[in-house]
């Protein structure tokens, strides 16, 4: 089949990197314009863009998927599918274009979180399992009938970093075997049940700030959903600071805490309470500083008596 | 052939490794059946004793890290630190008889290790940062020793309980492990 790839960042490179390895044709790759990233901001490709240059193929960076310039330079591949991994919403006139449709990779469970950022929201709502699911593009945003799903279990520690690396792995061999299914015309769609739908909205910073009163199992979640990126923050004397990792203290702490509240227990474990629990702070970044573990940053900065997150 | 990995708290993970005395078939199966499960397991060393084999052998892979830890593949048989300098250092290691367990421990930062190689020939290097570390914790494993044996206080307490998970199988990994004589499959 003639196939066209949409894309930005990491998560879809090894999805590219698979059909590219197919006996399909890859006969264009859409991605977003070369703009300021990473560290230094200078104007970069993306990841996409990077890896179709070196497999050789035709890059597409329109800058509206609207324009009718791009739709008609698009409709003259004849695709008969259109792949789309983590990219922009397409409008109808470009999601139709394709003689066998459209399909998206979602990192998640469909209709469960459905939106911008269902790897965060899965381990913040401490789910023992979540997926990728692929699915055909309709107007409506992640409500496509469902081609299919796998599963992955998520470990009680897991990072989102550590879950979109998985996902991304997953993903790429649910996208080849999409794109088998609909060769072979062997798809059995299953359509959602919009009354399971759950939201995974994007996340902004105010999201991230941790409330220490929630119970510590809440907190532990709500940290590793947002590890690394975008990091859930408190602030310790109005300095902001990250949390990227912590731990359930299943032991009664030698010292009473409450919500927030601080201690240094030996050299190198730095306790916090919460709602209910205490929490140990393993991994921080305090404004303006690297990562650290605790251990480290104890080396460095001592914590006052009586000292709390905010 | 991918072996399960065993887990805190078997017997042959606190035994003391025995000197392989000659090459052999078994040894040479043993070798590549552990480059296999290393690889699968995404590790970064393996002793013998984490696939239930007392024999002093060990392997590090630092191929796939960056530049400046990087190195080629070591079987290190009958491993030895005949000496360590520097200041000790502390870097966070995990394990993977061990899962989801991760701590900062303290040892030297740099090592000269005596061990036979692939081809039963002497060798000796000295290393330092990443390959140092990995080479290290490989031989306390030939040793019968966990990384965790080196935590003190409230942390060795908050660890102790993710210990007790480990012993009774309450993790999950993405590998095959072994628990109490049971392979459970990743």
């Amino acid at each position: 089949m003639k196939l066209v790839f949409m894309g930005t960042p990491d998560f879809a490179v090894p999805s590219l990197d698979i059909l590219a390895q197919s006996p399909h044709d890859i006969v264009a790759v859409v991605t977003a314009p070369d703009k300021p990233r990473g560290r230094g901001r200078k104007v970069r490709p993306t990841p996409v863009k990077r890896r179709a240059l070196e497999l050789g193929l035709a890059v597409l960076q329109p800058e509206s998927l609207r324009e009718t310039r791009f739709q008609a330079e698009l409709a003259t591949f004849r695709p008969d599918v259109i792949v789309v991994v983590a990219f922009r919403i397409l409008p109808r006139e470009v999601f139709t274009i394709p003689s066998r449709g459209s399909f998206n990779l979602h990192a998640s469970l469909l209709p469960k979180y459905r939106g911008a950022a269902p790897i965060n929201w899965a381990l913040i709502k401490g789910e023992k399992e979540t997926g990728v699911t692929t699915f055909f593009l309709e107007e409506k945003v992640d409500t496509g009938n469902i081609i299919l799903q796998k599963r992955v279990p998520v470990l009680p520690d897991m990072t989102a970093g550590e879950l979109h690396d998985v996902l991304m792995r997953v993903g790429a061999e649910a996208v080849m075997e999409t794109v088998n299914m609909i060769s072979a015309g062997a798809v059995a769609l299953q359509p959602q049940d919009a009354s399971q739908a759950t939201p995974a909205p994007k996340i902004f910073r105010e999201t991230c700030r941790i409330d220490w009163t929630l119970p510590a199992e809440n907190l532990h979640d709500f940290i590793r959903g947002l590890s690394p990126y975008p990091g859930a923050w408190t602030t310790l004397d109005t300095r902001e600071m990250k949390i990227l990792r912590s731990r359930r203290v299943e032991e009664p702490p030698p010292v009473a805490l409450g919500p927030g509240e601080l201690a240094v227990v030996g050299k190198e474990v730095l306790l916090c309470g919460t709602g209910s629990g205490a929490l140990e702070i393993r991994e921080l970044k305090a404004q303006g500083s690297r990562m650290m573990t605790a251990g480290e940053y104890l080396r460095g900065h001592p914590v006052a008596p009586g000292a709390r997150f905010q | 052939m991918i072996l399960p990995i065993y887990t805190y708290d078997a017997p042959v993970l606190r035994e003391q490794a025995k000197p392989v005395s000659s090459m052999n078939e078994e040894i040479v199966a043993l070798i590549a059946d552990m480059f296999e499960t290393m690889k699968a397991a995404r590790g970064i060393g393996l002793a013998a004793n984490q696939v239930g084999k007392l024999h002093a052998v060990c392997l590090v892979d630092l191929s796939e890290m960056d530049e400046e830890d990087r190195h080629k593949p070591l079987v290190l048989i009958n491993p030895e630190v005949v000496d360590s300098w520097g200041e000790d250092v502390v870097m966070e290691e995990g394990c993977l008889s061990l899962p989801e367990l991760r701590e900062d421990v303290r040892r030297p930062e740099f090592i000269a290790v005596r061990f036979k190689d692939a081809r039963f020939e002497e060798q000796q290097i000295e290393a330092g940062g990443l390959l140092a570390r990995v080479i290290q914790h490989e031989i306390d494993h030939l040793n019968g020793i966990y990384f965790t044996d080196y935590l003190t206080g409230f942390k060795k307490t908050i660890v102790r309980s993710q210990l007790n998970k480990i012993k009774k199988g309450e993790v999950e990994t993405d590998y095959p492990v072994m628990v109490n004589g049971e392979i459970i499959p990743a």
